[in-house]
């Protein structure tokens, strides 16, 4: 639980793109980058349940 | 104000102008001065782009919204996650690989001297006026509740922003800001949380929350399409997104907050976590003045909120007819406050007949109730013609001012005060920014060294200062000041955005049709703001749609030689060279 709170937390700190990766054969570390798909998906998912959370809100106390 | 509120909020005030200060010393080059070195990661910069946007406006006038026309204000934002992942993907690549100070110098690359001069003065003067009211809208407001002197208010309030902003430049800027939003959100947390608390005690959240919704303050998304309705989910979601992705894509004092980022990845992250934290965080501010709506119900609400226009009609001619208002004011408080037990009973005992008719009756008298706040607005109006006859930004002051304990006042009026210098700054900060190197160091000095360009940055900081200051004493009659601000934009924002997407999108369009184009897109949206009744956030859309379409057409009377397509243009967008650094 830990290391995956941290592997999500360093994603979406975006040290990925710093951070160093080992190759197996020991040479140049290589960058990564955070999955962009995944965070504008994400964004966009997030609003259209904000969306339905408030058109849920206005009609449950309307 | 008790002596531990003027503790809490000179001692809040000083340690942020201190903490800027010092956080921005040993910036001796343009590129730490303006850009702060290019360092900071994506908290700072999500943190301060979220700062720049909400200003003491939002914090006063938005609850006051919600109080007045209940919270579909919300929809006014939805726009703006989408414009934000579009900007992430589009805008913020081009602008860190070209390493530009401003937003402007890309269009040089792209259209010529003459578009980014005209695109570099639209942002000085509608920013510039923005920053005033930005400045005037707290000044005003606690003038009035309080009794301060507006004069001073501003310039002290102008002044101190000046200091740090001037001799720290961006770096203080953005790091300001962190703390000052955090100061401003925690000062309605406890707000709300105090407003909650005030209800009577058989009051629970949930029948609050019934009461609010029955009288129409809940009323967050309306799916109903209505050109001429101000806030709804279309003109939310598609004029929105137009008004988001001007402001945020080509607006410098929101471009440099994230050209700070030390890489693509901490400005995208900066933008998008804005893009998810930007909605909620408005609804949190939107409910915190339901909630103040709800205490009114059972608390007396004076009859107009403003006590200056109250006291000033109160000794005019119209006296005799004022109090009659107020007294009828009273009589329907009494009748309402009996509705909202009625239907607080009738719920309790789950009758669907009896809420249905508490209901009705409920909004019955709050009609009349408008009916009569409309009167003594009108009454206001006739007593001092031109006089400012909203009260809707002193609303959440009031209730703050007269029901909040000691020290809470305090801190409330510190969180007020630093979202305005949050937001003061970074105008200042930006206005600066393209003042030196949009006008002076392209059209002035092109050979200006770094030295010269800093010192000059710090003078146009204190000179753009001093004309904020300047026009907040005059940016009165001005209705509710979030939608003043937000309307000034939009008159501008729509044929910017047309100049951008020309340049980011389009290969064949020279400069001369890109600056006509937009000539006439600007044109539209003045027609469409002088002639027609068409709700503001639409014009954002008509200038980039009139400005986009009359570029292409000039275009076809352009020649050929004209064209000028540069490393930056459309083929590059996407290029996958250029999402990583």
């Amino acid at each position: 639980m830990r290391n995956w709170l941290s592997a999500v937390g360093s994603r979406l700190s975006g040290k990925t793109e710093t951070m160093e990766v080992p190759t197996a054969d020991g040479r140049q570390p290589t960058a990564r980058e955070p999955n962009w798909r995944l965070l504008y998906g994400a964004v966009i998912i997030e609003l259209a349940l904000l969306i339905i959370i408030f058109y849920a809100f206005t009609k449950a106390f309307a | 104000m008790r002596t531990i509120d003027w503790v809490v909020l000179i001692g809040t005030l000083a340690v942020i102008v201190a903490y800027g200060t010092w956080k921005g010393r040993h910036k001796k080059d343009l590129h730490g001065y303006l850009l702060a070195g290019r360092e900071l990661k994506w908290p700072t910069i999500a943190l301060s782009i979220m700062a720049t946007q909400a200003s003491a406006i939002t914090f006063l006038s938005t609850p006051g919204q919600a109080y007045t026309d209940g919270m579909r204000f919300v929809q006014f934002y939805l726009g703006l996650p989408i414009a934000m992942v579009i900007l992430s993907i589009t805008a913020v690549p081009i602008y860190h690989r070209l390493k530009i100070f401003t937003a402007y110098e890309y269009l040089e690359t792209r259209f010529g001297v003459g578009t980014r001069t005209l695109t570099s003065l639209l942002f000085l003067i509608q920013r510039g006026l923005s920053t005033g009211i930005t400045l005037y809208a707290p000044a005003l407001i606690v003038s009035v509740i309080l009794g301060w002197n507006i004069h001073v208010t501003n310039v002290v309030v102008g002044l101190l922003v000046v200091i740090y902003t001037a001799s720290g430049g961006t770096k203080a800027v953005s790091r300001t800001q962190v703390h000052q939003l955090l100061i401003a959100l925690g000062g309605m947390a406890v707000a709300l949380i105090i407003a909650i608390h005030s209800l009577p005690q058989d009051v629970t959240l949930v029948e609050a929350f019934r009461v609010a919704g029955r009288m129409g303050r809940l009323n967050a998304i309306d799916f109903r399409f209505d050109p001429k309705t101000q806030y709804n989910f279309w003109s939310g979601l598609i004029g929105g997104a137009f008004l988001a992705l001007s402001y945020f894509g080509t607006d410098q004092s929101q471009v440099q907050r994230y050209l700070t980022g030390s890489s693509i990845t901490e400005s995208r992250l900066g933008l998008l976590i804005n893009g998810m934290v930007k909605v909620p965080m408005q609804f949190f501010i939107l409910f915190v003045g339901a909630m103040v709506f709800v205490f009114y119900q059972f608390v007396a609400p004076p009859l107009f909120f403003n006590t200056v226009q109250r006291a000033k009609v109160s000794t005019s001619q119209y006296a005799s007819e004022y109090e009659k208002l107020e007294a009828q004011h009273q009589t329907q408080f009494t009748e309402k406050r009996a509705d909202v037990k009625r239907l607080l009973t009738a719920m309790r005992a789950h009758d669907d007949a009896a809420t249905a008719a508490a209901t009705a009756a409920l909004r019955n008298v709050q009609e009349r109730e408008t009916a009569t706040r409309t009167a003594a607005a009108s009454l206001i109006n006739r007593t001092q013609p031109g006089a400012d006859n909203s009260d809707t930004n002193y609303i959440f002051l009031t209730f703050v001012i007269d029901y909040l304990p000691a020290g809470v006042v305090g801190l409330v009026l510190a969180a007020i005060f630093c979202a305005a210098m949050s937001a003061t700054s970074s105008g200042l900060n930006s206005l600066a920014s393209t003042t030196v190197v949009d006008i002076f160091r392209r059209l002035g000095k092109p050979h200006a060294t770094d030295a010269e360009c800093v010192r000059l940055s710090k003078l146009a900081t204190i000179a753009w200062g001093l004309f904020a200051i300047a026009f907040a004493e005059f940016a009165n009659r001005l209705g509710s000041l979030i939608e003043a601000v937000n309307k000034l934009g939009s008159l501008f924002y729509g044929t910017i955005l047309a100049i951008f997407l020309l340049a980011f999108y389009t290969k064949r369009v020279s400069g001369t049709a890109a600056f006509l184009g937009a000539l006439i897109g600007e044109a539209a949206v003045v027609w469409c703001a002088v002639a027609t009744d068409l709700a503001w956030l639409w014009w954002n859309v008509i200038g980039c749609v009139v400005g986009v379409a009359a570029a292409l057409i000039v275009q076809r009377f352009v020649p050929e030689q004209d064209l000028r397509v540069s490393a930056s243009s459309a083929d590059e967008v996407f290029d996958p060279q250029m999402s990583a650094d």
